[in-house]
């Protein structure tokens, strides 16, 4: 018998080793192994590993931007702006960016619904077609409910109602979000029932009242862009802004003016007289309507009228000097915070200020009128509930829209969809209408099926799928038909077996390869109707005393009954860089005298409605107003009928709550250090400074220097280039708890600075991403060697080889590390939207902003496969992408042919915390401020 | 053995690759298995949060089909891209079409069980399953293009498939070894060339 071994030194490392070793083994086994499969028949487009472009049309609002969807493996992972399409041009908001996360919701419906349980598509369709039929044959009417549907499918709505024996005027366009004012107006001033066309591209001075161009104004995308074009270097041009919060848009003009809500038609007759004093006989105007302006503008002195609107009669004859200096002049407006009850006679005050500037048929144009359902004329909300309430309604079609979602604002809608007989829905959301449903059909996203959007005259985009349906859903239009087919009224529909077919014959290669088809529409003449000067109502109840509350649009949230998109909600508000959750906007001066601080809960109260929202202390407004974000008002607006943003006086009362807001932004301003540099806009060049002394080795000049420029003059802080940047990147949404907790993982953070005073505030936008530094303090600190500086320049972030120490965040002068503090969830199927380029990081890693560095190598591979250099705008990082101003510019910095590096030249060019010797990658270029701005 | 039922079933189960012997020190490893009993649990708590999703499962799919190489590549002296055509212009080498296969196999071999089995799926639309073998961690990026474009044989890496009737991975795969060609060819040695 041997005896048992002693343990040794020898022996106990053995073991550890082994056991070390055996718990490698079993860690490693751990990955089962997969599987592949091949395609059974290879698909022209696709090529494993490499991502294919669709080109279709957005349909997260009703502008129908022009889209371009990249595919992976036949699985959509990003859509960017289309740039053949002549309203997007490439870019897209951040709606747009979050497309491909509706597309991969985990709430969307699977299956169809019968009564609340799911069904097949055999039953279903059968029941919608018993449905339709037992209405027709018991002599009642079929209503279609729809959202503006300008297209093939808006053509198909009427002609299904027609073959069916209907009128085809049983259209109810639901648009909550349209300005219905000023179609009212356009109908009391010119005659024409319809939206008018502002042309902000073709102007040279733009004052805006209180319409919010880059946040909700018919076309946001296209808005922004001509905006930025108008206010650049080139484009000479001024923009202004008169109204009652310092919003987006008017943080980007050049000069901003706080007006009193309630004090629009004073302020617009006064300007009007105004104009006509120092232009008395206008172009193009005849002279019958200069009369009529004349008559209207005479009791309108500006002398009488300023000191009762607040506003100095200076300002006006600078105003109107401004307007009629520099033309092409358009007013735009009245937007939604400036629409009250008086809304329809403000827009007609605007349509003849634009008149007498000579803007109606140049910059202000109509087009003929369209039939519904494009947004515009079609049947009430007041008429549908009529003829329910005369059970005249056998049965209402509901077409992708939730009219219930807002039930207590449209209220004699959400009546007649209760009170209908036989409800069917088609969508693709268990939403409140569907819930109501008898029926509820499921459409495919828009990104899986055939459609067609007029986005303006003109602008006819293709929609079209980019990809096979995620769930057994089925097209709409295909629904519709079957119904037609079942009941055998087919006359005058579609003869093809299915709408894609029907829609695919239609158009030609050319079309699809576009994304549409783009002409240029010709304006129809207008002239003053007798009455459009009558019609201005001028009762002056004079400015109501105490708080008013505005509601305030927002791109994220829009009427603020659309879907509640995580992304969406994810990236912050521009002005108040609050994510998620509601607030009450409150002056700085008005929290003193109150003594309320950030947080405390009020409760704010109109006529019998109210709500409590959290105050968030800002200058944005003037200290007797008070504004909260339209999606977060709807509780205040019942019974009104329509979305209008002065909402009047407010009852305001303290809950005793205090609520931790979840906001990314320290503090209002940059505390004093400089980081949002402002240059007057004449001499366009901030002041000499010698450079830094420094020890460090020169940058290399023979390599790629990749950089980026960040023109803090164009950016509006609409946050598209961070919707992008999460889809782009697999970056988590944290949710508002995380969020509040500092948490949040987005890697560009869009810091608003505010300057000015109290009363004239003023903001800058500066989107803060990693600087990628020459010299950098995060990487000196890495015990990992994880982060690192690559020949390029780019400080590279290698996720497996990070252990999470933190040193490099705690180290990093711009904050712009993330944590992952857990391992965040990507819920089936939403894990099919991640982008298979980029790393999924896992809890415990440290992770930002790359440059797309994904991007960069893509783009470096096929330009050494073809043999040549890569060419300056080749490489676009996804935030660059989405940009409608053009803000971002990314390039090679040691190319001094380069856009960027042009760009790094310029006077306004400076780098952020300079002093601290970090040698970023990214330049800002100053916010240009033009004098008396 | 094993082989010889691999030619009478058509339709066979996959099996693992045999794993390359690691330990010799008996003892150690006896001993060592023991305290990675004790200590697996822990080590596993840790580990599981942050492991990649598992493919399907480990039991293989019914419908595999036994693809051999040998006969292919070492017989009929195929090229690899004349199949693999991604390689070419894209990371990803990818697995030709099921059509691919019977643009041939509608003709040649129609007799053999393996090539019934494809026909079958065929006919139904629906492809065979295939066990991954090189499987790269999810934070790597390799491209295919590259390499081809710098002439990197495939045998390089992948062996010579031609004499194997299962593939099997013949190289580590592991970053060291990845690296070693990197130094030799002077190819790059960025970290952010295959992580990002």
């Amino acid at each position: 018998m041997t005896k048992p071994n002693p343990l040794t030194r020898r022996g106990f490392l053995s073991i550890t080793a082994g056991t070390s070793a055996g718990v490698g083994l079993l860690g490693c086994s751990d990955v089962l192994p997969r599987f592949i499969r091949p395609q059974v028949i290879a698909a022209d487009d696709i090529t494993s590993g490499v991502a294919s472009f669709y080109k279709t049309v957005c349909r997260e609002c009703a502008a129908g931007c022009g889209l371009m969807a990249r595919v992976r493996e036949g699985r959509a992972v990003k859509v960017e702006g289309n740039p053949d399409h002549p309203l997007s041009l490439g870019a897209l908001c951040v709606r747009g960016q979050a497309a491909i996360e509706g597309l991969y919701s985990p709430s969307r419906l699977h299956q169809p619904l019968i009564k609340g349980k799911t069904a097949s598509w055999s039953e279903a369709q059968t029941a919608f077609g018993q449905g339709i039929g037992a209405a027709l044959q018991a002599g009642k009417q079929v209503v279609v409910v729809t959202r503006p549907e300008r297209g093939v499918v808006g053509d198909l709505l009427r002609n299904w109602l027609t073959a069916l024996g209907q009128s085809p005027d049983q259209v109810l366009v639901y648009d909550a979000a349209e300005p219905t004012w000023l179609r009212e107006a356009a109908q009391a001033t010119f005659g024409v029932n319809s939206q008018p066309t502002w042309r902000v591209d073709q102007a040279k001075t733009v004052l805006s009242l209180g319409a919010d161009l880059v946040e909700d104004w018919d076309t946001p995308v296209a808005h922004a862009r001509a905006l930025a074009q108008l206010r650049s270097a080139q484009g000479r041009g001024r923009f202004l802004y008169v109204g009652p919060r310092l919003s987006a848009t008017a943080a980007t003009a050049d000069a901003y003016h706080p007006l009193h809500p309630g004090a629009e038609l004073p302020f617009v007759l006064a300007l009007l007289h105004e104009v006509l004093t120092q232009q008395p006989h206008p172009a193009g105007v005849d002279d019958a309507a200069l009369a009529q302006l004349k008559t209207l503008a005479a009791a309108h002195d500006p002398a009488l009228v300023a000191g009762r609107i607040g506003i100095a009669a200076k300002t006006l004859t600078d105003l109107a000097h401004e307007l009629l200096q520099t033309g092409p002049a358009l007013v735009v407006g009245p937007g939604r915070v400036a629409a009250g009850e008086d809304a329809v006679a403000v827009s007609q005050a605007v349509y003849l200020l634009n008149l007498a500037l000579g803007a109606v048929g140049n910059t202000l144009v109509f087009h003929e009128v369209p039939a519904a359902p494009w947004a515009g004329p079609s049947l009430t909300q007041a008429e549908l509930a009529a003829r329910v309430q005369a059970g005249k309604v056998g049965a209402i079609v509901v077409h992708q829209c939730n009219p219930l979602g807002l039930a207590t604002v449209f209220a004699p809608l959400a009546d007649a969809l209760h009170k209908v007989p036989w409800l069917a829905v088609l969508g693709h959301q268990g939403d409140e209408t569907a819930q109501m449903a008898q029926l509820v059909l499921p459409d495919h996203h828009f990104l899986e099926s055939w459609g067609e959007v007029d986005s303006q005259p003109g602008i006819h985009g293709l929609q079209q799928p980019v990809m096979t349906p995620l769930h057994d859903t089925r097209a709409a239009a295909d629904v519709l038909l079957g119904a037609a087919r079942q009941l055998t009224k087919t006359t005058g529909l579609p003869e093809e077996e299915t709408f894609a077919l029907y829609q695919r014959n239609r158009l030609t290669d050319a079309d699809v390869e576009r994304g549409g088809v783009f002409t240029v529409a010709t304006p129809r003449a207008v002239t003053l109707t007798p009455t459009a000067v009558s019609g201005i109502s001028l009762k002056e109840s004079g400015l109501a005393a105490g708080p008013v509350l505005i509601a305030t649009p927002s791109l994220r949230y829009l009427d603020g009954m659309q879907r509640q998109s995580p992304l969406v909600s994810e990236v912050p508000d521009a002005l108040t860089a609050i994510a998620w959750s509601g607030w009450v906007e409150v002056n700085p001066e008005t929290a003193a005298t109150q003594g309320l601080v950030q947080g405390d809960e009020l409760r704010l109260k109109i006529g019998n409605q109210a709500v409590n929202l959290p105050v968030f202390v800002t200058p944005t407004v003037a200290p007797d107003v008070l504004a909260v974000p339209l999606g977060h008002a709807t509780a205040l607006l019942q019974g009104r009928q329509h979305l209008r943003g002065r909402l009047g006086n407010v009852q305001v009362a303290r809950t005793g709550q205090r609520i931790n807001l979840p906001s990314n932004s320290g503090s209002l301003d940059d505390q004093g250090r400089d980081l949002a540099k402002q240059v007057d806009a004449k001499h366009d060049q901030l002041p000499e400074h010698e450079p830094l002394a420094t020890i460090q080795d020169p940058e290399d000049k023979t390599k790629h220097r990749w950089a980026l420029a960040v023109d803090l003059d164009k950016c509006n802080g609409c946050g598209a280039c961070v919707a992008a940047c999460h889809v782009e990147n697999n970056v988590p949404i944290v949710g508002a708890d995380q969020f509040s907790r500092g948490r949040d993982m987005s890697w560009i953070r869009i810091q608003r600075y505010m300057s000015g005073t109290a009363l004239a505030p003023k903001a800058v936008f500066v989107p803060s991403m990693c600087q990628q530094c020459g010299s950098a303090p995060c990487e000196t600190v890495c015990p990992a060697y994880a982060t690192y500086h690559t020949a390029d320049g780019l400080n590279a972030q290698i996720y497996n080889r990070c252990i999470g120490t933190r040193y490099c965040s705690n180290n990093c002068p711009y904050v712009a590390r993330r944590f992952n503090w857990f391992q965040w969830p990507h819920p089936e199927p939403s894990h099919l939207g991640l982008n298979p380029d980029v790393t999924v990081r896992e809890r415990g890693v440290m992770e930002k902003c790359t440059f797309c560095v994904q991007r960069i190598r893509d783009v470096e591979e096929r330009a050494r496969l073809r043999g040549e250099p890569v060419r300056d705008g080749e490489i676009v990082p996804a935030c660059g992408q989405t940009c409608a101003t053009g803000a971002l510019v990314f390039g090679d910095a040691n190319d001094p042919k380069s856009q960027v590096s042009q760009l790094m030249r310029s006077g306004r060019a400076y780098k952020m915390l300079e002093e601290l010797g970090t040698r970023p990658g990214v330049t800002y270029l100053a916010r240009r401020r033009k004098e008396n701005a | 053995m094993a082989n010889s039922k691999l030619e009478q079933d058509s339709v066979v189960p996959l099996l693992n690759p045999p794993s390359p012997k690691r330990f010799t020190w008996r003892r150690p490893l006896v001993l060592g298995l023991l305290l990675a009993a004790v200590l697996t649990p822990l080590a596993l708590l840790r580990l599981a949060p942050v492991q990649a999703t598992p493919g399907p499962g480990a039991s293989p799919p019914p419908d595999a089909i036994a693809f051999d190489h040998t006969i292919h590549v070492g017989k009929y002296g195929m090229a690899c891209l004349g199949c693999h055509v991604d390689a070419r212009n894209s990371p990803s080498a990818g697995l030709p079409s099921v059509r691919k296969c019977m643009g041939c196999h509608k003709f040649v071999a129609k007799d053999k069980p393996a090539i019934i089995a494809l026909t079958k799926l065929f006919e139904k639309g629906e492809a065979p399953v295939f066990r991954r073998i090189h499987d790269l961690p999810d934070y790597v990026y390799f491209s295919h293009r590259m390499h081809i474009a710098a002439q990197v044989a495939c045998s390089n890496c992948h062996g010579d498939v031609g004499q194997m009737k299962r593939v099997q991975q013949v190289s580590p795969l592991t970053m060291g070894w990845c690296l070693d060609c990197h130094k030799q060819r002077k190819a790059t040695l960025e970290c952010v060339g295959c992580h990002k």
